[in-house]
């Protein structure tokens, strides 16, 4: 593969989930020089959303904080993979912090390398706030609508008393009229969270410490995410691998 | 205009391949020529004589399946399908081939090729330990212990299972 041009060496990089990426970086000189091309983080971001993200559960029981991460697939009869992760060693704590603080609460999302949550968003490279224009007469109040990423765009979910959920898109929020109405979910759910929309097909609900329940808009059908030997009490996160680095912010 | 409707393209061994121009305008570069008036004559072309002939096939079935869209012949989309599987499993299988027709369709900018090629390459790497793919491509390991170790550092939780 080495005397391939460069961009095609990129181009089949950019395919990869991240993990294989890391994994491209140990072959050789000529592939970690590769492997930490920047255009390869932008490249790698259009593809990924094409690709399933990867569940992140935190568990807190017993005392030493764990995570499991677990590659989710709309295809049904696929067996979940989990990964084991430990925050104990002093290597993986910085990485492991990033994407942890990052997704931490479902009202904080990254999109496009900027951390939103509520009315805020900063962007993580001049660490400016900018506010994002409220959505005033759609059901948006302060405490109980969810931020969630679709493949790069941004996503309001909004539970109402009548028993649907709706959830509200946007391209650039920074244009009101650019939300619009994408799904209307037609359930009666008590504390429920959204956690994210997955691909077009899939949308997790989550209550309270229960395993997630998966919806698909199109059939409206739901379906029980059930993990094996995972602790009971967890919180999920939806994560989108990416390989934008966030530099300084972990150290803090 | 050139009055013909077919293009000659020789290969760097010196074979000539003649094909029908409504084939080769998936390429990029060959379409350039002939808008141009620039395909009356034989293409030289620095690509062996097997991709050129692999690349020939590619693009007759293709565009061979974009005519018969319409069409609901099960029979003959069974077929390509077939032929479609053959030929990844014989990409995938020829490392020197797949090579080639990477930068063969690179060269002659076909794009839904190459992106077919750069997918197959991702499938073979995927789901590979560095030392697997290693043996895979002919690599030699070239980092000192140090340096491996301070890529494993940094990434380290990728490399457990």
């Amino acid at each position: 593969m080495n005397y391939l041009p460069q961009e095609i060496v990129l181009d089949i990089l950019s395919r990869l989930p991240v993990i294989p990426i890391l994994q491209f970086k140990l072959v050789c000189k000529a592939w970690l020089h590769t492997a930490q091309n920047p255009l390869l983080a932008s490249m790698h971001f259009a593809n990924t959303g094409k690709d399933d993200p990867c569940l992140i559960l935190n568990c807190e029981n017993p005392s030493r904080q764990q995570l499991y991460s677990s590659e989710l697939s709309s295809r049904e009869e696929e067996n979940q993979k989990f990964q084991f992760l430990t925050i104990s060693s002093q290597a993986w704590r910085s990485l492991g912090r990033e994407h942890y603080y990052l997704i931490q609460g479902p009202s904080q999302v990254l999109v496009n390398g900027r951390l939103h949550c509520f009315h805020w968003c900063t962007w993580l490279r001049d660490e400016q706030l900018r506010a994002v224009p409220r959505l005033e007469g759609k059901g948006l109040f302060r405490c109980n609508f969810d931020l969630v990423n679709l493949r790069g765009c941004f996503d309001v979910g909004v539970p109402c008393n009548n028993g649907t959920y709706n959830i509200w898109v946007t391209k650039d929020y920074k244009v009101k009229e650019s939300w619009i109405k994408e799904y209307s979910i037609e359930i009666q759910l008590w504390n429920s969270t959204l956690l994210r929309v997955m691909c077009l097909l899939e949308i997790l609900l989550q209550y309270g410490y229960k395993s997630p329940v998966s919806y698909n808009p199109r059939n409206g059908t739901f379906k029980d995410l059930l993990f094996l030997r995972i602790p009971n009490r967890f919180e999920e996160y939806v994560h989108q691998g990416t390989l934008s680095r966030i530099k300084n912010l972990t150290d803090t | 205009m050139a009055t013909t409707s077919t293009v000659k393209l020789r290969s760097g061994d010196n074979e000539v391949f003649e094909v029908e121009k409504q084939v080769m305008i998936q390429s990029g570069t060959i379409r350039n020529m002939i808008e141009d008036d620039a395909a009356d004559g034989e293409i030289p072309l620095q690509i062996s004589s097997r991709n050129l002939a692999k690349v020939v096939e590619w693009c007759k079935c293709m565009q061979h399946r974009d005519r018969n869209n319409n069409n609901d012949n099960k029979e003959e989309e069974e077929e390509e399908e077939e032929w479609e599987k053959k030929f990844d499993e014989e990409v995938s299988e020829d490392k020197d081939l797949h090579f080639g027709l990477l930068l063969a369709a690179n060269y002659l900018e076909i794009p839904a090729l190459l992106h077919r090629l750069c997918q197959l390459a991702a499938d073979i790497v995927k789901g590979k330990t560095p030392e697997e793919i290693r043996r895979t491509f002919n690599i030699k390991k070239d980092f000192t212990p140090e340096e491996e170790e301070a890529v494993m550092d940094e990434h380290g939780w990728a490399f457990h299972d």
